[in-house]
């Protein structure tokens, strides 16, 4: 297991690096962070790298976005202009609002000079001065503990100006959201930080040419941002010596559900589920039927080998008609209905839409969450299946941004796997599963 | 007296985190303030930020309503959010929801007669792992919620206990892993 | 200019050019609801959506070719919203593929999905967007049929849950009403208001499904709100004045000019039965575009109320319906042996050019100093040079000494384009581009590109990086100033305008390459002031954009009705008076022995004072032509509501003559026309693109100068319309603004009722009290009459005592 690339936890060769403190007292302190090699990075980068070095760096890493769409970083970054004389932003997006994602919190919470470290390589690269972090409003704790991290890094001059005697300036702001899943999605972001609605905007203008206050902009998640310390700390070969072809390095897989030890873990990109699942969150509490592989807007997959052996890449879950998405796994039990599961998935997309365009407001938050209501109610008709296959048809990449795709995936997976369950929901008038109360 | 009157300084402090002709980006921090304090923004606080921020109460009215955290209604003291999402639905978050508004009588909206509890369904908190999630106010989430912990909860609040001095009996059943193992 | 393919039609198109304009350029539809001329394309309702191909260039800079060596086309893996897609070089669009035909027929299920589909009573009906769409791209056979007793049928929808239901009958203002159910989210509403004229008073509320439109600024501002309902894809905002009055179809529709103000937009007049029921825009893409004000739109209640059918004589005091042959024997009677120079011939403001005409040729032939038209200031405004509109949006620095959004509203919305920086765009085939993708929402103002100067505090204050308030009766300082500061010399002082704010104006002004200034009535009343801009414009080079308070001044002045001595319509004078559409001042009338009006409608001073009136018609009515304030020549066309036997003022002014036993100039209409183009050579046969006309003219200037303290504030809504309740409760009671130390010294207490009176009338006005006003200032609306003058005034507070 020593030889070629690292694709499992198991390999002697990987190291934990993004949650390496997660978890340890104090951790969120910058006397804590200095201690276990803190800022180091930065220094190094700021004192001997050019920006164009550090692209080239994360460009060689092959890091791809950790946000959901896997964009190479690196090509994302070198997109920004140079020289422009204009304030550029970076953007950090902690939004994290996909269901069965929770990575980004951690980092936050319990490494938060991490992230501020990323931020700082981040905007050095792309010659921004000035950056935020947009953090979901509901996290709380992760607000609090990164508030008081970048305070302590500006007053002992981690942050401001002149860092690491470069003469490179950087400021840090955060800006909390206030409940709306949209908000991830990068320009929508920007509207809702510029204090507008958060709708998504039009492409192109693309962040890197016209961004947050009409001024260039890259935006990257936190787990890229925080990937990047390292990279620039233990060098581009070292992360690409982790996963396959095209997907590189380590990568924060969640699991939730009725696992025995359900959340995040950092292991090599390519890790098996069965690894992730079995040796790391020590198998199920109960029978499982389904996977949902990358959170809540990827396919689900059947529990079953042929899924369990699937290196969770971009590549391998393609292949198998999914996404790695986020990395959450999400575990379905047997005794969960999956119409319901969907309905509430479809549901939860329709409360989220951002009601710009057509197909997504009226198509996903319309009609396709009563249809799938209707047919969880027991009140289907035959004809709905297809019915609902034609909407799908009008809606998938039909729409202003991609959050109705996310609404149309999880169903179409669904429908692939199990349809066997749709399908009995509409000839017996009722959920065929027994529904006791969770609670006994 | 307007709310923002004797708050110079914070607002000082907030218009420092934007360019300075982006003044009205600084609306979700103004909102918040006032969902905080006092549990809802009402007309009159939309106008007022508006004023302050140099826009039309429409647009600070286009923007509240976008978010689920700014309420228009007033809330109880204690504003009780029940992550509804697939993974807290899975972990019995349905169970919770039913029990909260049996033990409260109140539905959405609704605030209970002596002020202190509503309720509200909320999207996935980003704890799924730690299913089914509430969170009061904006603190820091309650996890791994059951019938007993929901009691002790609402007992605690009642009897006037901060939040973090209340003690939630028993914990997840399961193991809970954050930390790279 | 990429070349791209449509279908089977090969084109070219400028640079930048969205692919939904590229369709139509070539021919082709493409359904769109969202697009709108002069809005940001937003790529919202997904309607538009096409098959678009596109070739790609390898590594060596060359196009990847296919075996036959052509370009080859790469398929974009969706389909493509047409409105935000650029046109490239070599693309391929694909509009009548399957895959397009159902996703067409797709979106317009989901559109229809919550509509009422209440068209039987909706005032849209007939001229709906969703309508029209649906019916050519909906119900799609192929897709969307059911089988019901054996009865094969094409559905409209397969929806068949309960509708969102929502507010209906959501008033908006008294000119608008909302229904929130129809509306279809396409957001032009709301972009109207933040992209045009600036004012954010209209958004959406909530979100996803959810979302409806919604504005805490009710009632809405009046002043630009109309628009909304032009540009409504569907009937989900209506025009109140025409709430439920006809079925589009039943319309009469007349495309004419409005005379409400010197801009000349394009109207259409929609009447039915002899009532004029509804106005709108009509698109003039080098005018007002596809935009009218809301005293344009709303503001015409009065033309079909009240109307005089006949004429009136005073017997006994009273007047009495008479026949027109009596009218004429006593006409004659009355006329038998006058005196030429005792004639008066006035003219209104909203006159045509051939009523100029023959007016002016009747006082030239008559010899009477007694001429004119109302509110001709006292400079004329033909002296100065005219530019065209769109000239304006080449400039780099634009001075404004006025108030443009009331005395020419369609001008303040090319300013608000010039703040955006915004160029006049390409003409396709079709016409203006639906989705010109050089617009953005939110686009930034640049306002270092703007001064504004008034002596109150304008719309247009809060867009300019410098803006000054003077008090009235200081706009000759301040050009003096500003003028002195540019050619070097040291300036006197400006109250309330500090010295290195002007020098900020004129730093800009010489640093631009091309500069705009912009005056109102109030200039144009200070001879000396206009005097300097005239001289400045020739001087520095500038584009002159002057905004008469008389909607024909320029036209009027041309053909000859210019009168430097004394104020035609305003001195006393004339013995024996003929004014033709409006009541002169009392004053005027008083002095008169023979008082003859042609009117459309009576007002008391006409009641009391008229011996004889006519009826006429409104600008509405009329045929003929106006210059307007860039020398256009526009075309007026009659809408058939005049009374039959209304006339217009070439009839008005032959039925005079013929009673003094003299010829006219003209007997009717056509013959004036001739007259007027024998003799002045208008271009009327050109295309009103490029029909100016635009005499060099050096008018003297008319002595006198104001002397009062109330200064009268243009605004776009004319005293007439008043005459509609519903422009009175949108307006409210006219406001009297004063600083509160002014108000303090007169004892006028803020939210006081008081009566104002001056010689334009009186006016039961509330007290406001404004400190951006300078100290000693008093302002009342002018509501048409003597805009940007200070007059002499007297108050008088309920109570009874004189203030
Ligand atoms: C509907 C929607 C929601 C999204 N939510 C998030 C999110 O919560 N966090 C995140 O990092 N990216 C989210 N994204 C992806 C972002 O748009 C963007 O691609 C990402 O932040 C880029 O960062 P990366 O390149 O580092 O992945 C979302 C995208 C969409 C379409
Ligand atoms: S798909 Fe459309 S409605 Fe849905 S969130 Fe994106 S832009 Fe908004
Ligand atoms: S009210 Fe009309 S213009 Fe406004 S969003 Fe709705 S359909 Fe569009
Ligand atoms: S589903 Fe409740 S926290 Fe994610
Ligand atoms: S998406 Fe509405 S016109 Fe193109």
């Amino acid at each position: 297991m020593s030889e070629g690339f690292i694709v499992s936890g198991h390999d002697p060769r990987f190291e934990r690096t993004l949650y390496a403190h997660v978890g340890r007292p104090d951790a969120h302190t910058l006397d804590y962070y200095l201690g276990h090699g803190g800022y180091e990075a930065a220094r190094k980068a700021l004192a001997s790298m050019t920006p164009d070095e550090v692209i080239e760096e994360v460009k060689r890493s092959g890091l791809r976005g950790r946000g959901g769409a896997g964009f190479p970083t690196g090509l994302k970054w070198s997109f920004m202009p140079k020289d422009d004389g204009q304030q550029h932003y970076i953007i950090m997006n902690a939004d994290e609002s996909e269901p069965g994602s929770f990575k980004d919190r951690y980092i936050l919470e319990d490494d938060p000079h991490q992230a501020i470290e990323g931020m700082i390589l981040a905007g050095y690269a792309i010659r921004a001065t000035k950056g935020y972090i947009y953090i979901r409003g509901e996290y709380r704790r992760a607000y609090d503990r990164l508030v008081a991290a970048i305070e302590e890094a500006y007053a002992r001059g981690y942050l401001g100006k002149n860092l690491f005697g470069s003469g490179f300036d950087f400021d840090l702001y955060v800006h909390r959201g206030a409940g709306a899943y949209i908000c991830g999605e990068e320009t929508a972001l920007m509207n809702s930080l510029e204090g507008l609605r958060a709708n998504p905007r039009l492409k192109p203008p693309f962040p890197a040419q016209k961004g947050l206050f009409g001024k260039p902009t890259t935006i990257n998640n936190v787990e890229t941002i925080a990937s990047v310390v390292h990279i620039v700390a233990r060098g581009s070969d070292w992360f690409a010596q982790m996963g396959y072809d095209k997907s590189k390095g380590m990568k924060l897989y969640q699991v939730s559900g009725p696992a025995v030890r359900p959340g995040v873990y950092e292991l090599p990109m390519g890790t098996t589920f069965r690894e992730l699942i079995y040796d790391w969150a020590g198998g199920v509490r109960e029978p499982i039927k389904a996977l949902i592989p990358g959170g809540s807007s990827t396919p689900m997959l059947p529990f079953n080998d042929d899924t369990l052996d699937t290196p969770m890449d971009y590549e391998h879950l393609a292949e198998k008609g999914s996404m790695l998405g986020t990395g959450g796994v999400i575990l379905i039990p047997e005794r969960a209905c999956v119409v319901d599961v969907i309905w509430n998935l479809v549901r939860f997309y329709g409360h989220e839409s951002c009601g710009k365009c057509t197909p997504c407001r009226e198509g996903v938050a319309g009609w396709l969450v009563k249809l799938l209501g209707q047919i969880e109610r027991g009140r289907g008709k035959p004809g709905d299946l297809e019915l609902i296959e034609d909407l799908l048809d009008n809606i998938e990449g039909k729409s202003f941004c991609p959050l109705a795709d996310a609404a149309v995936w999880p169903v179409r997976g669904a429908l692939r796997h199990f349809r066997h369950e749709f399908e009995r929901h509409i000839e017996e008038g009722r959920c065929p599963l027994e529904k006791k109360g969770f609670w006994g | 007296m307007g709310f923002f009157d004797d708050k110079q300084d914070w607002l000082e402090i907030v218009f420092r985190n934007y360019p300075p002709e982006n003044r009205r980006a600084a609306v979700m921090p103004l909102l918040r303030k006032v969902q905080q304090e006092e549990g809802h923004v009402s007309p009159e606080r939309i106008r007022e930020i508006a004023e302050i921020l140099g826009t039309t109460a429409t647009e600070v009215r286009g923007v509240m309503s976008f978010y689920s955290y700014y309420q228009a209604v007033p809330t109880g003291k204690y504003h009780l959010q029940v992550c509804a999402t697939l993974s807290c639905k899975l972990a019995g978050a349905e169970e919770l929801w039913d029990t909260l508004r049996a033990e409260l009588g109140v539905g959405p909206g609704e605030v209970t007669p002596d002020g202190l509890f509503s309720i509200q369904k909320v999207e996935c908190l980003g704890s799924c792992h730690t299913a089914p999630v509430v969170q009061v106010n904006d603190e820091p989430y309650l996890e791994c919620m059951n019938r007993e912990r929901l009691r002790a909860l609402l007992e605690g609040l009642r009897a006037g206990k901060p939040l973090e001095e209340i003690e939630l009996p028993g914990d997840c059943g399961h193991e809970v892993r954050k930390e790279g193992a | 200019m990429p070349k791209l393919r449509i279908n089977d039609r090969e084109i070219e198109v400028p640079e930048g050019t969205s692919v939904l304009d590229a369709i139509f350029h070539a021919g082709y539809d493409v359904p769109y609801f969202c697009s709108e001329r002069h809005l940001s394309p937003i790529g919202a309702c997904r309607m538009c959506l096409v098959k678009v191909g596109a070739p790609r260039k390898g590594k060596d800079g060359d196009w990847i070719r296919d075996e036959a060596g052509n370009p080859q086309i790469f398929w974009f893996p969706k389909l493509m919203a047409a409105c935000t897609t650029r046109a490239t070089e070599g693309m391929v669009v694909d509009t009548l593929a399957d895959e397009v035909r159902k996703a067409q027929a797709g979106m317009v299920e989901f559109h229809l999905e919550n509509h009422p589909l209440d068209c039987p009573t909706c005032d849209k009906g007939g001229a709906c967007e969703l309508q029209d769409r649906s019916y050519e791209y909906g119900l799609f056979e192929k897709y969307y049929t059911q089988t019901q007793n054996g009865l094969k049928t094409v559905l409209y929808s397969r929806f068949e849950f309960t509708k969102r239901h929502a507010d209906k009958h959501h008033k908006l203002s008294e000119f608008v009403v909302l229904d929130r159910e129809r509306c279809i989210h396409c957001k032009r509403c709301v972009r109207y208001f933040e992209e045009i004229p600036g004012e954010e008073v209209l958004d959406f509320i909530e979100r996803g499904n959810h979302t409806f439109i919604g504005s805490e600024e009710i009632p809405l501002p009046a002043g630009f709100s109309g628009n909304i309902t032009d540009i409504c894809p569907v009937g989900a905002l209506l025009d109140l004045t025409a709430r439920f009055r006809a079925r589009n179809w039943e319309f009469e529709k007349t495309p004419t000019v409005d005379m409400n103000d010197a801009f000349g937009a394009a109207i259409w007049v929609d009447s039915r039965s002899g009532r004029i029921e509804r106005i709108r825009a009509r698109e003039h893409p080098e005018t007002n575009q596809i935009w009218i004000s809301d005293a344009a739109r709303f503001g015409h209640g009065w033309a079909s109320r009240d109307r005089l059918t006949e004429p009136l004589l005073r017997k006994d005091g009273e007047l009495v319906p008479v026949s027109l042959a009596e009218a004429e024997a006593f006409l004659a009677e009355r006329l038998s042996g006058a005196k030429g120079e005792e004639v008066g011939l006035l003219l209104a403001a909203d006159a045509t050019l051939e009523e100029g005409y023959a007016f002016a040729e009747a006082a030239r032939a008559l010899k009477t100093p007694h001429f004119g038209f109302e509110n001709a200031t006292r400079y004329p405004v033909a002296n100065l040079p005219a530019a065209r509109y769109e000239e304006l949006l080449e400039a780099e620095f634009a001075l404004v000494i006025g108030d443009p959004a009331e005395e020419m509203p369609n001008l303040y919305l090319r300013l608000q384009e010039f703040l955006k920086g915004v160029t006049p765009a390409p003409r396709y085939y079709h016409g203006t581009p639906i989705a010109d993708l050089r617009l953005e929402e939110h686009m930034p103002r640049r306002r270092e590109r703007l001064a504004v100067f008034a002596p109150y505090p304008t719309r247009l204050h809060r867009f300019a990086g410098v803006a000054g308030v003077y008090p009235p009766g200081s706009v000759g300082a301040l050009v003096g100033a500003l003028f002195a500061i540019l050619n070097g010399k040291r300036p006197e002082p400006v109250p309330g305008v500090p010295e290195a704010e002007l020098r900020r104006v004129a730093e800009r002004f010489l640093a631009a390459k091309t500069r705009a200034v912009v005056v109102g009535a109030e200039v144009l009343e200070a001879p000396a002031a206009a005097q300097a801009v005239a001289d400045l414009a020739r001087a520095k080079g500038a584009l002159v954009f002057a905004m008469p308070p008389a909607a024909g001044a320029r036209g009027l002045e041309a053909v000859g009705l210019w009168n430097p001595k004394g104020r035609g319509w305003e001195e006393p004078g004339a013995g024996l008076l003929l004014a033709f559409g409006a009541t002169p001042p009392e004053r005027v009338l008083a002095a008169a022995r023979l008082r003859v009006l042609a009117l459309s409608h009576l007002d008391p001073r006409a009641r009391a004072q008229a011996d004889l009136v006519l009826p006429a018609k409104t600008f509405y009515e009329k045929r003929g032509y106006t210059v307007n304030a860039e020398g256009r020549v526009l075309e007026l066309r009659p809408a058939p509501t005049a009374p039959l036997g209304a006339m217009d003022g070439i009839e008005a002014l032959a039925f005079w003559l013929r009673g003094m036993g003299r010829k006219p100039p003209a007997g009717h209409y056509r013959e004036a026309r001739e007259r007027l183009h024998e003799r002045h050579k208008l271009p009327l046969d050109l295309p009103e693109e490029v029909a100016f006309w635009r005499p060099k003219l050096r008018l003297a200037a008319r002595p006198g100068e104001d002397k009062g303290e109330l200064f009268l504030a243009p605004t776009m809504w004319r005293a007439r319309m008043l005459a509609d309740p519903r422009v009175r409760a949108a307006l409210g009671p006219p406001r009297l603004r004063a600083h509160p130390e002014t108000a303090r010294r007169l004892g006028l207490d803020p939210g006081a009722t008081v009566e104002v009176e001056t010689g334009y009338g009186r006016w039961e006005a509330r007290v406001e009290l404004d400190p951006a006003l300078a100290e000693g200032a008093l302002v009342l609306p002018a509501w048409g009459r003597g805009a940007g003058r200070r007059v002499a005034y007297r108050l008088r507070v309920p109570a009874g005592g004189e203030a």
